[in-house]
């Protein structure tokens, strides 16, 4: 069982774009580098436009396919093809569908139950909900405990401010 | 007899100074009761009480996802990320709703909320804890206080105090939801104030902060800071006009001037790798 387990995240891994399109193409001039990497050797220029398959990422790095070469682009250069609206659905969304059909408020005009801009503003406070939400939180400890099992550490970050934004 | 029914239900509360509900110290937001000026004036009782009525109102919308391994996995990876913010030890607490709406709300005081849909379009803890701390940034930074205040609507504060016992009234869930809410002017504006925050949403300014402030997170956790990117390219890809999509598209930049704001931030980080834990994710949330 645990192998499908495994099985079943390499392939989300593999196409880390993966739910969706893995089809893109670069915003922008972009070097085509042999490892990921600033310093890395150039294969080439991409064009702006030039179309890509993103195969894996790692860091801020894509691996990409242009049918002539293969090689590393920044992950900021590419823009992924649009998706349908209607998309392959997996585990619990799949579950919350099957669920849905049985409310009989479901506004057809726009396809949405719940957290409508309509819904919420005629949305009466719920207290139970509330209670149970508190219900749930999470300690300090466990938390702290989560993430040492996840081999998870903390590790110092100043902020950073972004200077464009400021011009 | 409004007043004086008013005016028993503060005598009440500031009677039960020190009673905490919810994490709510009921007696001292009662005790505040004043009107609010600025901000920068409002307490953390005051900003937990007005996020508590606020998540109230969304959770009126939306009901909380009934898989509770899921609701603490949010909840650990939620507080794990937010101890490593200026605000560790505020009461936060983190849900999942059940919604076919990609999005996600931050309520003052530490209340954050996801939807199922957005969930599912997730594919890492590392982006799970991306979307987090971009809200996690929200509530650090008061932004919802400050758009309030800007809105002239930041007295809905002070007088939200005045119904900290409907709060109180969630101990007791047979009467929680028939009487609430004796004060209808107040919560006319509570429902109005919460409905235009979450709908309009906050200024650009505000989500370009909340995204460089979600990466600075993201690197602290010891999480891929990258997580960010990959999220906010996925919902680039998605078509604006899916209704899935509209709440969130009008009360926020497109993802495609989000991705451009946070660029500039990565070059300033000391380190750009991080764990993603698909595995853990996939194994609990899939």
């Amino acid at each position: 069982m645990k192998r499908y387990s495994y099985l079943a995240v390499t392939i989300l891994i593999s196409s880390s774009v993966s739910w969706a399109s893995d089809k893109g193409s670069m915003i922008k001039p972009t070097e085509l580098k042999t490892m990921p990497k600033s310093q890395a050797k150039v294969i080439r220029v991409l064009k702006k436009d030039q179309s890509v398959v993103v195969k894996k990422r790692q860091g801020g790095w894509y691996f990409v396919d242009t049918s002539t070469n293969q090689g590393w682009v920044k992950m900021f250069f590419v823009r992924f093809e649009n998706l349908s609206k209607q998309r392959g659905r997996i585990g619990l969304s799949s579950v919350l569908k099957s669920t849905q059909s049985a409310h009989s408020d479901i506004t057809m005009t726009t396809g949405v139950r719940g957290l409508s801009e309509e819904s919420l503003k005629n949305a009466k406070p719920n207290f139970v909900q509330l209670a149970e939400l508190t219900r749930n939180r999470s300690s300090k400890k466990t938390a702290t405990e989560f993430a040492r099992q996840g081999k998870l550490k903390a590790r110092k970050q100043q902020y950073v401010t972004n200077k464009e934004q400021e011009k | 007899m409004k007043k004086l029914f008013i005016l028993c239900l503060s005598l009440i509360l500031v009677g039960c100074s020190g009673l905490v509900i919810q994490g709510i110290n009921v007696g001292r937001v009662a005790d505040i009761g004043k009107k609010v000026l600025t901000s920068g004036d409002v307490s953390y009782e005051e900003e937990q009480n007005i996020g508590a009525q606020m998540t109230a109102v969304i959770l009126g919308g939306a009901s909380l996802h009934k898989n509770e391994s899921v609701q603490q996995y949010v909840n650990r990876v939620g507080r794990w990320v937010a101890l490593q913010s200026e605000r560790p030890d505020i009461f936060w607490q983190f849900g999942v709703v059940d919604s076919p709406s990609i999005n996600a709300f931050a309520m003052p005081g530490g209340y954050i909320l996801v939807t199922t849909e957005l969930l599912q379009t997730l594919s890492s803890e590392a982006e799970l804890a991306a979307v987090l701390a971009h809200e996690i940034a929200h509530i650090n930074e008061r932004h919802h206080l400050v758009a309030m205040e800007k809105s002239n609507q930041l007295s809905l504060v002070g007088d939200v105090a005045m119904l900290a016992g409907d709060v109180y009234q969630a101990k007791n869930p047979g009467s929680a939801n028939s009487d609430f809410y004796k004060n209808r002017a107040i919560a006319k504006q509570l429902i109005n104030t919460t409905h235009n925050l979450y709908t309009k949403g906050l200024s650009k300014d505000d989500e370009y902060k909340a995204d460089a402030s979600a990466v600075v997170l993201l690197v602290r956790a010891g999480y891929d800071p990258y997580a960010l990117v990959s999220v906010l390219q996925k919902l680039d890809q998605l078509n604006p006009d899916d209704s899935a999509l509209q709440m969130l598209f009008n009360s926020h930049p497109k993802p495609v001037e989000r991705l451009d704001a946070v660029s500039h931030i990565y070059d300033g980080l000391n380190e750009e790798t991080g764990l993603s834990l698909p595995q853990r994710f996939y194994d609990i949330v899939m």
